[in-house]
C-alpha cells in the first residue's frame, strides 16, 4: 500500500500546487523587486550614478519580463494539455485565470519602477 | 479483496452501534467531549461572549469621546482599554469566531462525521478559551496591555513599558496563535482528506474553499507574528536587544513581522465571511452561484496578493519610494479578485429570484457596507493620500467599514441562517429585521462621519481632545449612534436566547439549501451513512440523498469496528482510501491545555517555579497524547459499506498524521524564515560591519562539520525508516542510536562553536539574531534526538514494525524539514559575513 501511495501523493499534491502556480511566479517576482530594490540602496545605489540607476531599473525590467513569459508559457501549456478528468474544466479555468491575474499583477509593477527613481 | 474484518450490521442494530459510539460522555462531557459539533458550539459562544465584551469597551470609549474634555476614562485607562478593543475584537474574536464555525460546519459540509484530529480542536479550543480569558481579566487588575493591538516596540519595550502589561500581550496571544495554527492544520487536512466519496476538488462547497485558503495563510502569516512575539519576548526578559537600536536593534523590524501577518489577517477574516456570503447567497436568490470558478480562483487571488500588502500599513515610516510603490501597486491589484467576488455575487442575484429574509438583509447590509470600505482601501493604497490620512480618524473608519461590513454582518447573516442546526429552532424574522436596521443605521451613522473627523486632522488613540478643532459635532453623532449599533446587537442577544425557549422545532432544511450540512441535522454523529456526491450542490441535484442516507445505503452506516470512524478520501478526487477510527472523548487535550494556560500564566507573572511545574504537568499529558497515538489495527480491510472494504491503517502519505505533520512544517518553516528574515533585516542597519559586535566573524570549517552532523543524523534516520521496512529490527534500532548520538553531537558542539566566536545574545542585535536563529534549529535537532528514542522505545515495545510505522514516517518528515533548516541556517550565518 504505502509504495503505491507515493507516486499517488506526488501526483496529487503537484496538481494542487499547480492550480496556484502564477501566484508562486508572483510571489517570487515581488520578492526579487522589491529585496533587490532594498539591498540596492543598502549597497549605496542612491548615491550611485545615473548609469547605475539606469542598470537596476533595467534589471528590474529584465525580471519582470522573464516573470511574465514564465506565467503566459505555464497558461499555454495547461492550454494546450489534453482534458484528463471530470473537473478538468475547473482546473484549468482556476490555473489559467490564476496565471491571468498574477500575469495582470506582475506587469502593473512596471509602473513603480518606470515611474520612481530607486533609492529615491 | 480480503475478506472484511468487522462485518457491517443493518438495521436497528448498525444505528444502536453508530449512536453508541459516538455517543457524548454522560459526566463531564462538557470538557471531555472533542466531536466538532460540540467544540464548534463551544468556540462559537465563546467567540460571541468575547465580541460582547470587547463592544462594551468601544462604548466606553465613545462614550469617553463623545464631547472634549470628557474625565469618564482616564489616559491610562483609555489606553488599556482601546488596545483590548482591538486585540480581543482581531485575536479573540474574529480569528477565532471563523475558524469556529468552520470547525462546526465544514465536516458536514464535507459530507464527513468530524475532523481528523478531534483531540487537536479541542486542545485548540481549551488554548484559546483560557489564553483569551487570562488577556481579558487583566483589564480587572489594570495589567491590561495598553501599546496597541500592534504594540509597537519601543514602546513596548522594557524601558517604556516596565510592567506586565506587555507580557499578558505577547504570552497570552502566544497562547491563542497557536490555538489558531492548530485549526489551521485540522481545518488544511480535514478539507483534503475527509470529503465525501466523489466530492472532487470541482464539486467542494464554496465555503470549503475560502476555509481552505484562510487556513493555508495562517500557516503562513501567524508565524511571522508569533516569530515577532518570542523576539520581543525575549528582548524584555533576557535582554536580547532585537528592537533597541543603541544595540543594533531596529523598531521597524516588529512592524514588518507584524504586518507580514497583520495584513493578511483582514483578508484571514474577511475570506470566511465571504465564504459565508457565497452560500447563502444562492439559496435566498434561489439559483446557484454565478462564475463558481472565478469566486473560487479570487478566493486564492486574494490569499497570495495579500501577502504583498503589509508595507501599505508602514507608508509613513521613511522606506524608499520606489519600495512603497511596489507595495501600492500590489494593493492596487488586489481590486481585481476583490470585485471578481463582488460581481459575482450581484450577477447570482441578478440572475435569480431573491427572498428578503433576515439573513439576505444582512448580506446586502454586507455588500453595500463592505464595498465603502473597499473603495476607501484603494484610496489608502495610494501612497501620497495614505501619508495625509495616515493614524487619522479616516483610517478608523476606513478598517471599521471593512471588518465590520466585511466580517460582522455576514456572521450575524450566518447566525440567522445556521440557527436552526445549533438550536433546532428559527431566529425570530421580526426581531431579525429590527437587530439589522439598528446595526445597519447605527453603523454607518457611527462610522461615516470619522472620514470627516479623520480629514478633519483628528488622530487615532488620543483620549481626549480640545473643543476649537471642529470635531465635536462629528464625535458626538458618532458616539450616539454607536449605542444605536449595540442596541441592534442587544436585540440579537434578546432574539437568540429568547429562541432557546420556543417549542415550535425547525423544518427539514428550512431555508431550501443545497448545501449537506442540513442533511446532517444536530445529530452527534452527523450522517446516517455518508453518502457519494456527484454535484456541487447536492440536495437540488441528488433528490434521493436523503432517504439513502437516512437507510445507510451509503458508506459507514454502522460504526463497524465500533468506535467513532470517518472515512479519509484522496485530495483531488475524493476517492476512498481508509476507514480512519477517529479519537473519542478524554481528559487529555482539557489537561494539556490547563497546564500550559497555567505555565503561561505563571510566566506571565514571573513565577518561574511555578510556571516550570506547570509546564512538566503540561509536557506529561502531551506525551501521554503523542503515545496513544498510531495505534495497533488489524491488518486486514473492514466493510466500508456499498460494496467496498478500506484499511483500517496507513503508513504513509495516504494518513491524515503524515499530512498534518507536513501541513504544520510549513507554519515552522515560516518561523524559521522570519528568524532568518530578522537577522537579515538587522544586517541593513548596519551593513557596512558586520559582525558588529567585535565578535570574532565565523568560519567555515566549524559549520561544514556541523552540517555533516545534522545530515548524518538526518541519514542514520532515513536508512532507520528503510531498515524497518525490510523487517530488520536491530538494524533499525542501531540506527536510531546513531542518529540520537549525532543530533546530540550536533548541538553540544554548536553550542561550543558559538561560545568561542564570542557572540553574546545581549550585547548586540547581530548576536541575540544570530542565537535566535541557531537556537531554534538546534531545538529542532534536540527534538529529532527525542524522535530517535521515542521511536526506539516503540520498537523495542513491539509498536514500530515493518507494517506498522506510521509514527517513524511522521518523524522522518520532521528529520528532513530539520536537515533542510539546520544546513541553510548554519550557511547563512557562517557565509553571510564574508559575502557582504
Amino acid at each position: 500500500m504505502s509504495s503505491d501511495a507515493v507516486p499517488a501523493r506526488r501526483r496529487d499534491i503537484r496538481r494542487l500546487l499547480d492550480l496556484v502556480f502564477g501566484f508562486f511566479v508572483w510571489a517570487a517576482h515581488f520578492l526579487v523587486v522589491y529585496i533587490g530594490t532594498a539591498l540596492a540602496c543598502v549597497l549605496g545605489l542612491g548615491t550611485a550614478s545615473a548609469g547605475a540607476r539606469n542598470s537596476f531599473a533595467l534589471f528590474l525590467g529584465y525580471v519582470t519580463i522573464l516573470a511574465a513569459v514564465v506565467v503566459l508559457w505555464h497558461a499555454f501549456s495547461r492550454y494546450a494539455r489534453p482534458k484528463e478528468g471530470p473537473d478538468e474544466d475547473f482546473g484549468r479555468t482556476v490555473t489559467m485565470g490564476g496565471d491571468a491575474i498574477a500575469l495582470v499583477a506582475i506587469l502593473w509593477q512596471i509602473f513603480s519602477f518606470a515611474l520612481i527613481p530607486a533609492c529615491a | 479483496m480480503n475478506r472484511p474484518l468487522y462485518p457491517r450490521s443493518t438495521g436497528a442494530e448498525g444505528i444502536a452501534r453508530l449512536m453508541e459510539a459516538w455517543a457524548m460522555p454522560r459526566r463531564f462531557g462538557f470538557v471531555k467531549e472533542v466531536n466538532n459539533s460540540h467544540i464548534g458550539l463551544l468556540y462559537i459562544a465563546t467567540g460571541f461572549l468575547f465580541f460582547i465584551g470587547a463592544g462594551v469597551l468601544a462604548l466606553l470609549m465613545r462614550i469617553q469621546l463623545a464631547w472634549p474634555g470628557m474625565t469618564f476614562l482616564d489616559a491610562t485607562a483609555y489606553n488599556q482599554v482601546f488596545t483590548m478593543h482591538g486585540t480581543v475584537m482581531m485575536f479573540l474574536f474574529a480569528v477565532p469566531i471563523v475558524e469556529a464555525f468552520a470547525v462546526l460546519l465544514l465536516p458536514a459540509m464535507l459530507g464527513a462525521r468530524d475532523m481528523p484530529f478531534p483531540r487537536l480542536s479541542s486542545l485548540g479550543y481549551w488554548c484559546y478559551a483560557l489564553g483569551g480569558v487570562l488577556v481579558f481579566a487583566s483589564l480587572f487588575v489594570g495589567a491590561a496591555p495598553d501599546g496597541g493591538w500592534f504594540m509597537y516596540p519601543p514602546l513596548t519595550g522594557r524601558k517604556y513599558s516596565p510592567g506586565i502589561n506587555t507580557d499578558v500581550w505577547i504570552l497570552g496571544l502566544g497562547f491563542v496563535e497557536i490555538a489558531a495554527v492548530a485549526a489551521a492544520v485540522e481545518l488544511i487536512v480535514g478539507i483534503l482528506k475527509t470529503r465525501a466519496p466523489g466530492m472532487s476538488l470541482g464539486k467542494m462547497p464554496i465555503f470549503a474553499w475560502y476555509m481552505l485558503v484562510t487556513a493555508g495563510m495562517i500557516m503562513i502569516g501567524m508565524p511571522a507574528v508569533i516569530a515577532a512575539d518570542i523576539l520581543l519576548e525575549l528582548e524584555r526578559a533576557f535582554g536580547m536587544p532585537f528592537y533597541d537600536p543603541e544595540k543594533g536593534g531596529d523598531a521597524l523590524l516588529w512592524q514588518h513581522l507584524f504586518w507580514i501577518f497583520g495584513h493578511p489577517e483582514v483578508y484571514i477574516i474577511f475570506l470566511p465571511a465571504a465564504g459565508m456570503v457565497s452560500t447563502m447567497l444562492p439559496v435566498f436568490a434561489r439559483t446557484r452561484l454565478v462564475a463558481y470558478e472565478w469566486v473560487v480562483l479570487a478566493a486564492i487571488a486574494v490569499g497570495f496578493l495579500s501577502f504583498g500588502l503589509w508595507v501599505h500599513h508602514m507608508f509613513a515610516v521613511g522606506l524608499p519610494l520606489l519600495s512603497l510603490a511596489f507595495f501600492s501597486a500590489a494593493s492596487s491589484a488586489i481590486a481585481i479578485p476583490m470585485g471578481i467576488q463582488v460581481f459575482a455575487w450581484l450577477a447570482t442575484l441578478w440572475e435569480g429570484r431573491p427572498r428578503l429574509q433576515v439573513p439576505m438583509l444582512f448580506i446586502l447590509g454586507f455588500l453595500f457596507i463592505f464595498v465603502i470600505g473597499g473603495l476607501t482601501g484603494v484610496m489608502v493604497a495610494a501612497v501620497p493620500y495614505d501619508w495625509q490620512v495616515h493614524d487619522t480618524y479616516f483610517v478608523v473608519a476606513h478598517f471599521h467599514y471593512v471588518l465590520i461590513g466585511g466580517m460582522v454582518f455576514p456572521l450575524f447573516a450566518a447566525l440567522y441562517y445556521w440557527a436552526p442546526m445549533l438550536s433546532g429552532r428559527l431566529l425570530s424574522e421580526r426581531l431579525g429585521r429590527w437587530a439589522f436596521w439598528l446595526m445597519f443605521i447605527g453603523f454607518n451613522a457611527a462610522f461615516l462621519p470619522m472620514h470627516l473627523t479623520g480629514l478633519l486632522g483628528m488622530p487615532r488613540r488620543v483620549y481626549t481632545y480640545p473643543a476649537d478643532l471642529g470635531w465635536n459635532a462629528l464625535n458626538l453623532v458618532s458616539s450616539v449612534f454607536s449605542f444605536v449599533f449595540a442596541a441592534g446587537v442587544l436585540v440579537i442577544l434578546v432574539d437568540f436566547i429568547t429562541h432557546l425557549r420556543r417549542k415550535d422545532e425547525a423544518p427539514f432544511n428550512p431555508w431550501g439549501a443545497a448545501s449537506l450540512e442540513w442533511l446532517s441535522g444536530k445529530k452527534q454523529h452527523g450522517f446516517q451513512s455518508l453518502m457519494p456526491i456527484a454535484s456541487r450542490y447536492p440536495l437540488w441535484d441528488q433528490p434521493s440523498l436523503r432517504d439513502d442516507e437516512l437507510a445507510g445505503r451509503g458508506y459507514l452506516p454502522d460504526a463497524p469496528t465500533r468506535e467513532r470512524e470517518a472515512l479519509i478520501t484522496s485530495p483531488i478526487a475524493a476517492e476512498p482510501e481508509q476507514i480512519l477510527r477517529v479519537p473519542g472523548p478524554g481528559w487529555t487535550p482539557f489537561l494539556a491545555a490547563a497546564a500550559t494556560a497555567v505555565a503561561f500564566a505563571a510566566m506571565t507573572v514571573k513565577s518561574a517555579a511555578i510556571g516550570w511545574a506547570a509546564g512538566v504537568v503540561a509536557a506529561f499529558f502531551y506525551l501521554c497524547w503523542l503515545w496513544s497515538m498510531d495505534r495497533a489495527m488489524p491488518r486486514g480491510v473492514a466493510d466500508a459499506g456499498r460494496g467496498l472494504a478500506l484499511p483500517l491503517y496507513a503508513n504513509a502519505s495516504q494518513s491524515v498524521g503524515w499530512w498534518g505533520m507536513a501541513v504544520l512544517l510549513i507554519a515552522d518553516g515560516a518561523v524559521v524564515i522570519s528568524f532568518a528574515f530578522a537577522y537579515l533585516f538587522l544586517w541593513t542597519a548596519r551593513p557596512l560591519a558586520w559582525p558588529p559586535d567585535d565578535s570574532q566573524a565565523p568560519g567555515f570549517l566549524e559549520p561544514a562539520g556541523l552540517s555533516l552532523l545534522v545530515l548524518g543524523a538526518y541519514a542514520l534516520f532515513e536508512t532507520a525508516e528503510r531498515m524497518n521496512r525490510g523487517g530488520r529490527g536491530a538494524a533499525t534500532g542501531g540506527c536510531l542510536i546513531a542518529a540520537m548520538i549525532f543530533s546530540c553531537a550536533a548541538v553540544y558542539f554548536g553550542l561550543r562553536w558559538l561560545h568561542g566566536l564570542g557572540i553574546d545574545p545581549t550585547r548586540h542585535a547581530y548576536g541575540a539574531a544570530v542565537w535566535t536563529l541557531l537556537g531554534y534549529v538546534a531545538g529542532h535537532i534536540a527534538i529529532g534526538a527525542g524522535m530517535a528514542l521515542w521511536c526506539l522505545a516503540r520498537l523495542v515495545l513491539g509498536m514500530i514494525d515493518a507494517w506498522r510505522s506510521l509514527t517513524l514516517r511522521i518523524c522522518l518528515l520532521w528529520w528532513r524539514f530539520t536537515a533542510a533548516a539546520s544546513v541553510l541556517a548554519l550557511a547563512l550565518v557562517a557565509a553571510f559575513p564574508h559575502v557582504v
